[in-house]
């Protein structure tokens, strides 16, 4: 494990579009997140409401329900953890074009060693996005929330692991799709074009149906926050992560790693 | 004599070309084995099946007498076709990833990047050598863990003169270490002037197996040459100790028996009144043997 982590890592280490897509990807992420309530507070300013219902001021930033809200910017499909895929896309493609999975396979590396390979990468992009949510979230969190306890600090953080899970399962899909077509302008593509379709297969489902398909499958482990917003407007969201919907994305998670390895083990390179 | 490499009745098609077709042989411990023939003859196929990036249809290999995988492949170092590195890395990060892969130390790396003479631009990234350093650091990839066998795609593709003597020079010196030296090309010289063994390959079949010396000490060919070419055709058929005989140009080409010599032939045509002006014994290349196999395989 550490072995192939330390090859991996020898890979990236000097590649400069791995930095700056990552870095880039990094701050965005900080950025956006932090920007957050300024961005809300604009649109309820500026939006044109009677006078006669008051809006409530909404905070994002609240502990414990900042780990929701957060978690569910950063895991929007179509914000920017699609970064994140193209990255991993990139560094999977990049062995199929430069034909160095071929020299790596020939000079003694497995395929099923070169595939855990990848994995970790993805393991340390996920973990590295975890962390920066974490860091974010205490920052935020602290400045503020008026009056805190433990318990409202670590209320909700359930979520910063299902939000590491998600990524996991998201990445495994981006690394399925790469090993399969092999070229990183199809990959990327074809991610796309995906992400942008599946709404649209979805309605094609029955109503049960269309909730499993990978990409919803993934985005229903966060659902959006309930904010007192909702409330009054008499929606009510689901608050909780769902057991079904954990176990949904893990096997999800499995299907793609397993498809990944069968491509892997039977086709030549 | 144990066999290092032993491949079984191996097939492989792509689409409706059968790469390789039913293909058998061995490769024996310190042999320096030339697997020859034209281009597409499936020379890089076989190798790739053995060093397991392609996967074949029927038949199988064995390495060292066991089952392949990757723990075997550790104990080779082969360069297939053109060398394959990343091109943002520096040479000797390239290595370095080699190195790990073959789980041994870094330790070696000055030295196989001195074999190739490489050493001064070891930092540079790969992506700005030149065809010939980028050749010469896949030939220091294999060289890397001293390897118990070497295979070489094709070496000396895009080397300079010089470049490709050194390559033949080192090949030489590793084989007289003990190491076995899989050698595939299309230049007959290349297999002539460093293989002990030669395997000949033409649409996947092997055409040929065996020692090279063995084919080039073969009953030489005698060129015989007169201003009568047709009294001397003649008397030439007539003769009994002849294995073949044949005409090229302005000389007639005979394989003599193996009990009669050039001095019989200019005895026995002097008698029989026919004037030589040029007779001499023709040593066989296997550049002629070769193509000779190949003429064979086509009829």
């Amino acid at each position: 494990m550490i072995r192939l982590l330390k090859i991996e890592l020898k890979k990236i280490l000097t590649y400069r579009t791995f930095w700056v897509l990552t870095g880039l990807y990094f701050l965005s992420l900080i950025i956006v997140l932090g920007s957050l309530q300024a961005f809300l507070d604009n649109i309820v300013n500026s939006s044109e409401v009677s006078e006669n219902i008051e809006i409530p001021h909404i905070s994002l930033y609240v502990f414990p329900d900042i780990w929701h809200n957060l978690t569910y910017i950063a895991s929007s499909r179509y914000s920017f953890k699609v970064i994140l895929a193209i990255i991993v896309i990139i560094l999977i493609t990049n062995e199929f074009s430069y034909r160095t999975i071929r020299q790596n396979i020939i000079t003694g590396l497995s395929r099923t060693e070169f595939l855990f390979a990848k994995l970790e990468i993805i393991v340390l992009l996920c973990l590295g996005s975890t962390l920066i949510l974490l860091v974010t979230g205490l920052s935020l969190g602290f400045l503020n929330t008026l009056g805190f306890s433990i318990m409202e600090i670590s209320g909700k953080m359930e979520f910063l692991i299902v939000y590491f899970l998600e990524l996991l399962v998201y990445l495994s899909f981006a690394m399925f799709i790469a090993i399969m077509l092999r070229k990183a302008g199809l990959a990327i593509g074809m991610l796309l074009l995906y992400t942008i379709m599946e709404p649209i297969i979805k309605l094609s489902f029955p109503k049960d149906f269309g909730r499993f398909l990978p990409l919803e499958a993934m985005n229903n482990l966060i659902h959006l926050p309930n904010t007192k917003l909702m409330k009054l407007m008499g929606i009510e969201f689901q608050e909780y992560i769902a057991f079904s919907d954990v176990v949904a994305a893990i096997v999800y998670g499995f299907i793609f790693v397993f498809l990944s390895w069968i491509l892997l083990r039977y086709r030549d390179v | 004599m144990s066999a290092i490499l032993s491949i079984k009745q191996l097939s492989k098609s792509f689409g409706f070309i059968r790469a390789v077709n039913e293909l058998s042989f061995e490769v024996n411990k310190g042999d320096i084995f030339g697997l020859l023939g034209p281009n597409g003859s499936g020379k890089t196929t076989t190798l790739g099946i053995v060093l397991g990036v392609i996967s074949p249809e029927s038949g199988t290999y064995s390495w060292f007498g066991t089952p392949p995988g990757s723990k075997t492949r550790k104990k080779i170092g082969a360069i297939l076709e053109t060398p394959q590195f990343y091109p943002y890395l520096s040479g000797v990060k390239n290595l370095k990833i080699l190195a790990d892969i073959k789980e041994c130390k870094y330790d070696d790396i000055d030295r196989v990047l001195k074999i190739v003479d490489l050493h001064d631009r070891k930092n540079h990234h790969y992506r700005n050598y030149s065809l010939g350093m980028k050749q010469r650091l896949g030939i220091a990839g294999a060289l890397l863990c001293e390897p118990e066998v070497l295979i070489l795609d094709e070496p000396t593709n895009g080397l300079d003169p010089q470049g490709i003597a050194d390559i033949r020079k080192l090949i030489l010196r590793i084989a007289e270490d003990g190491t076995t030296i899989i050698l595939a090309s299309h230049l007959l010289d290349e297999v002539q002037k460093t293989c002990s063994h030669v395997t000949i390959l033409d649409h996947g079949k092997n055409m040929y197996s065996g020692n090279v010396d063995a084919i080039l000490n073969e009953t030489p060919l005698i060129e015989v040459s007169s201003d009568d070419l047709e009294k001397l055709f003649n008397a030439l058929s007539n003769y009994t100790k002849i294995k073949s005989i044949y005409q090229e140009a302005d000389k007639v080409i005979i394989m003599l028996d193996e009990d009669s010599n050039s001095a019989d032939i200019n005895e026995y045509l002097f008698s029989n009144g026919v004037t030589v002006n040029h007779l001499c014994n023709r040593k066989k290349t296997l550049e002629k043997h070769f193509l000779q196999i190949l003429a064979q395989s086509n009829d």
